[in-house]
């Protein structure tokens, strides 16, 4: 039986609170998948916001076919695609600008509330490196973006995937070595060598 | 393809742990021998350490409660879609108004033909005056005295008729003293000879016409032959021998009792002038509505052509006085039936020519 299966239950039946538990355990995973496929902290709390209203608008439609964790990250990644889609059709009608500031994870820093402790170099370092990994994860195509973030991101497994993104598993496997490959062309571009 | 191609594309499944053993067996062997895809393997895994290295980003501290609160900001307006979708979206207000509209002229159209025959009931005497009034005096004088020509003599009716007759043509007048009410007395029960007073004014010119020549037939014909009203009448109509039958003779008792509820006649000129005798036929209805069953009474007693029609109140009752051609009387009795419980309190006259005095007491039911 699906582990959140009172919870959903609950919400179906009217409780809105009981989706509250929901929330706290996948906004995290839902974040994060999002985060790595947009590169933008903020955008990604907004769209997450959005697929968590989205799924709590579409809750009494949901039959338990699958896991509900499933469901809301397909949900999530559905919104995700959206908002990339949206944000590249602005990009290509706006000239971009040199005072743009890139979205990386130096920017996520800076919302994150102040620690009090000097950041060291190897903070910074592990920083910067992160920042080239999310570039090139940036520079993939949205089909291997997808799979690469469910896959060697968060975990997920390729049953998992097929579940979240409906497409077959063999589809999944040969995304996922192409996005691996092109990574690791990436990452050898910028970072000279690996 | 090369040996190292095919190897290079097989790294990844291999990884995975996905090849076959044969195929897992020749990636050994070759990685084994190529330095170039030894080192192929070694970026793919050191690219996959980083992208798996990557940080989790953490969500805001306010995360769970701005994302509640916009669930139940969406619950809310749910629940409000319901209640407006119920109440107040255009697609079901129009209709709803519509409905509103067409049932609202419905129930006014409903509501003025339920009142309307009332109304008209209400406004019918005054204007049954008026038409009376209308009518030259010459006309109504000289159809009355051919219908007087026909009424049977006094002088052959008996002293205790005579007493009736007086105290009919006093009915509900005990009050009055004056000249004025001596004068009404003498309009309510004229004598043959002389009763074409021209101040009659119930009597309609049309019915006093048809009732003249009546009497001149020597047959008189149908009764539903003389009135348009007695044809559109419900079939519940009795027939006339059955209406005769439930007319009693008049008694002595029944004289009695009847001076016993009308006033006495004052002594005076009165008296004098209606030394007729006249045998007397009193209906008592019992109606849901005195006023209106009165109205209708004087309609229909005009429509027969009854002459000297007066209506006064006593307590509750309304009493109704007048003249009516003797061959009337069923029809007379036929129609109040329909308007209320009658009884027949006296007995019809035993002659079915020349006018008959009645008295027809209304009052509520019981």
């Amino acid at each position: 039986m699906d582990e959140d299966y009172e919870a959903v239950s609950a919400c179906q039946k009217g409780d809105v609170d009981a989706f509250e538990p929901l929330v706290e355990k996948y906004q995290k995973k839902m974040l994060n998948v999002v985060y790595r496929m947009t590169g933008d902290y903020e955008e990604a709390c907004e769209i997450v916001q959005e697929a968590f209203l989205s799924a709590y608008r579409a809750i009494k439609k949901f039959r338990g076919e699958a896991r509900f964790a499933t469901w809301l990250y397909g949900i999530t990644v559905n919104h995700a695609r959206n908002r990339i889609k949206q944000t590249q059709s602005r990009l290509r009608h706006e000239i971009p600008s040199l005072d743009d500031p890139v979205e990386t994870e130096d920017g996520q820093l800076t919302r994150d509330p102040p620690s009090g402790e000097a950041p060291i170099e190897e903070q910074l370092e592990r920083k910067e490196m992160q920042m080239k990994v999310q570039e090139c994860i940036n520079g993939l195509e949205e089909e291997y973006r997808e799979v690469l973030v469910l896959r060697d991101i968060q975990g997920f497994s390729y049953e998992e995937i097929h579940d979240i993104l409906k497409i077959p598993d063999g589809t999944v496997k040969s995304r996922l070595f192409r996005a691996r490959d092109a990574m690791k062309h990436c990452l050898k571009r910028v970072m000279g060598d690996l | 393809m090369t040996r190292c191609d095919e190897t290079q594309e097989m790294l990844n499944a291999f990884l995975e742990g996905l090849l076959s053993q044969d195929e897992k067996r020749r990636v050994l062997e070759h990685l084994g021998t190529c330095q170039h895809c030894r080192a192929a393997l070694e970026e793919l895994k050191r690219a996959a350490q980083l992208v798996q290295g990557l940080d989790d980003v953490e969500p805001p501290p306010w995360f769970t409660q701005k994302v509640m609160s916009r669930v139940r900001q969406e619950a809310e307006r749910k629940e409000r879609n319901l209640l407006s979708r119920l109440f107040y979206p255009l697609h079901v207000k129009v209709p709803i108004q519509a409905l509103a509209s067409v049932l609202i002229v419905v129930l006014a159209l409903y509501v003025y033909r339920s009142v309307e025959p009332e109304m008209k009931m209400v406004q019918t005497p005054p204007k049954a005056a008026h038409e009376d009034l209308a009518i030259s005096k010459s006309e109504a004088q000289q159809q009355y005295d051919k219908a007087g020509a026909g009424a049977p003599s006094a002088g052959s009716r008996s002293v205790p008729e005579q007493r009736r007759d007086k105290a009919t043509g006093t009915m509900g007048e005990a009050p009055r003293t004056g000249v004025a009410g001596i004068q009404e007395k003498e309009g309510a029960t004229p004598p043959a000879g002389t009763a074409a007073e021209p101040s009659k004014p119930e009597q309609k010119g049309a019915a006093a016409d048809r009732q003249a020549q009546e009497m001149k037939a020597a047959a008189p014909p149908p009764i539903q032959g003389e009135s348009p009203q007695a044809q559109k009448a419900p079939p519940k109509v009795l027939a006339r021998g059955e209406a005769e039958s439930r007319v009693s003779v008049e008694t002595q008792e029944n004289a009695k009792e009847a001076r016993s509820g009308f006033s006495p006649q004052p002594a005076g000129k009165a008296g004098q002038s209606s030394a007729k005798k006249a045998e007397v036929a009193g209906f008592r209805l019992h109606v849901n509505d005195v006023t209106t069953a009165t109205g209708e009474i004087r309609e229909l007693l005009g429509e027969l052509g009854a002459r000297g029609i007066t209506a006064e109140s006593r307590d509750r009752a309304v009493v109704i006085t007048g003249e009516l051609a003797a061959r009337q009387m069923d029809e007379l009795s036929r129609r109040l039936k329909l308007l209320g419980r009658l009884e027949e309190k006296e007995a019809q006259p035993s002659s079915t020519e020349g006018p008959v005095p009645i008295s027809i007491e209304v009052s509520n039911r019981p």
